[in-house]
């Protein structure tokens, strides 16, 4: 039978991710979750609780995303809690730098976080130096609409996983509603379903920023010159102890944030992260950082569909 | 800040998945859409069926993460679980012998997400309508991928058993297709 039998053209096109009910996903994750945690020996009533109780969910994600972090602000929180009990913390009254960071840093409900970036990938072994140019929309309001414009990395299954940093990726422009499969616009003018994101489009990036400033490990270094301009450095230091590599991403030395000293918008921040792999090193240099209004012409920012409306596809 | 999209990608594939519930959960936001349009489009567009069925295949894939499977490669893993979920679904309506027209009726044409193309949707009806065993042949051959002589395998049919279903359900599949309904 030749490829262009139309049944065997017919048939060959069915063949596409779909997006289930959100209601499906979500019973269906949860009782794998519990089956397996089950079997870690941890109690389903524990999952349960965990799961029906808001705080302690977003907890969970952080601790999925960052755990030495978040482990090390469980117990920083709670000596903070207890030190409050004694002691006045000095920017209760003067709000100071590291206070008016995180009020940078933190999204205003109603706006739509726009972010461009040039992440700067070097490696040591093997050696090279790669620039990928990154941008998202997304807007504070539920369901987090958004919209990326990024170097896709290769297919996992046909790297090395020790060579990505030296490609480029390949450029492409994804959307869709936080926490739902998204989408991906193809030439000529089509929209596909495709793979998670492999970098974490959210509505507030920065939480972990504030967290380690509120954890008391962020330290103002003073003014210094980047890239022509004065801009205010921040170290964030690393927790006392991560937990094994196979637990998730954990910080083994110092992040650089770097800040306009007028606005307090991130400039670039400079990191190592991964211990897995300690010879790599990260630059996120931003080109643009802006809360920008809920206008219909930025809410179509954030929407691929409106950025195709001609396009095919789901 | 934007952790990492290299890095996340080359951690993830160089651990097998496991009991660990956060790559778990990675894995399944990855996998779902796959496996749910994978049944989708095999079983007439019926979001009930696609549900039944990507529900049985993670849980039989959690059964095996807890008898100590450690796939590698977890996405082919999957599709292996569910082509014999489908298959079972398919010899189950076979024994049935579910009439064209009960077969036809399984597409829920308003719960189908693909809306661009109203011959992918007539496609996905009409392969509802096929028979079960010349169905089971044109998916395993024109969507899976597999030969003849491997779908003969699976089937425990001669290879010349597989082509006179094929042939077969390629008329079907033109008939219904012509004849189908939206």
């Amino acid at each position: 039978v030749s490829s262009v039998d139309p049944v065997v053209r017919l048939l060959a096109d069915l063949d596409h991710p779909a997006s289930p009910r959100v209601e499906f996903q979500n019973e269906l994750l949860a009782r794998l979750l519990a089956e397996l945690e089950e079997t870690m020996g941890r109690t389903p009533e524990a999952q349960a609780s965990a799961r029906s109780n808001g705080w302690r969910a977003r907890v969970l994600r952080a601790v999925r995303r960052r755990p030495g972090r978040t482990m090390l602000a469980f117990a920083a929180v709670a000596v903070a809690a207890a030190a409050a009990l004694f002691v006045s913390s000095p920017w209760k009254t003067a709000p100071g730098f590291l206070e008016e960071v995180q009020a940078a840093l933190t999204p205003p409900p109603g706006r739509i976080l726009h972010v461009k970036w040039d992440h700067i990938f070097t490696s040591k072994d093997p050696a090279c130096t790669s620039t990928g140019r990154h941008e998202f929309w997304i807007d504070t309001t539920p369901p987090h609409r958004y919209r990326a414009i990024l170097p896709l990395p290769p297919d996992p299954a046909n790297a090395d996983p020790r060579r990505l940093p030296c490609v480029r990726g390949t450029p492409a422009e994804v959307g869709g509603d936080l926490g739902k499969p998204n989408l991906r616009f193809v030439l000529p003018n089509r929209l596909v379903f495709d793979r998670p994101l492999y970098f974490p489009v959210e509505q507030d990036p920065w939480a972990f920023a504030r967290e380690m400033i509120s954890e008391g490990r962020a330290h103002r270094e003073g003014t210094t010159q980047l890239d022509g301009r004065t801009v205010e450095r921040v170290r964030f230091d690393p927790p006392d102890s991560c937990p094994a590599p196979a637990a998730g991403h954990c910080p083994t030395e110092p992040e650089y944030g770097y800040f306009d000293p007028e606005t307090l918008y991130p400039v670039a921040w400079d990191y190592a992260r991964d211990p897995m792999f300690p010879l790599w090193r990260n630059r996120e240099r931003y080109l643009a950082y802006e809360y920008l209004p809920r206008t219909e012409a930025n809410l179509a920012l954030t929407d691929i569909r409106a950025q195709h409306p001609e396009a095919s596809g789901p | 800040v934007f952790a990492l999209p290299l890095m996340d990608v080359a951690v993830r594939e160089v651990e097998a998945l496991g009991l660990d519930p956060a790559r778990f959960r990675a894995f399944y936001e990855d996998a779902l859409p796959r496996i749910y349009g994978y049944f989708l489009h095999r079983c007439g567009g019926s979001v009930p069926v696609a549900e039944d069925l990507s529900q049985e295949t993670f849980l039989a894939s959690v059964d095996e993460l807890k008898k100590g499977r450690r796939p590698e490669t977890p996405i082919p893993w999957i599709y292996g679980i569910a082509r014999h979920k489908l298959l079972d679904h398919y010899r189950k309506q076979a024994r049935a012998e579910q009439p064209l027209a009960d077969a036809a009726l399984a597409f829920e044409a308003s719960a189908f997400p693909v809306q661009d193309d109203g011959g992918r949707e007539r496609a996905v009806a009409a392969l509802a309508a096929v028979p079960a065993s010349q169905r089971t042949a044109l998916v395993l051959c024109y969507l899976d991928g597999f030969t003849a002589a491997e779908v003969g395998g699976e089937l425990g049919k001669s290879t010349a058993a597989v082509h006179s279903l094929l042939e077969r359900g390629r008329e079907s599949f033109k008939r219904a297709y012509l004849e189908v309904e939206l």
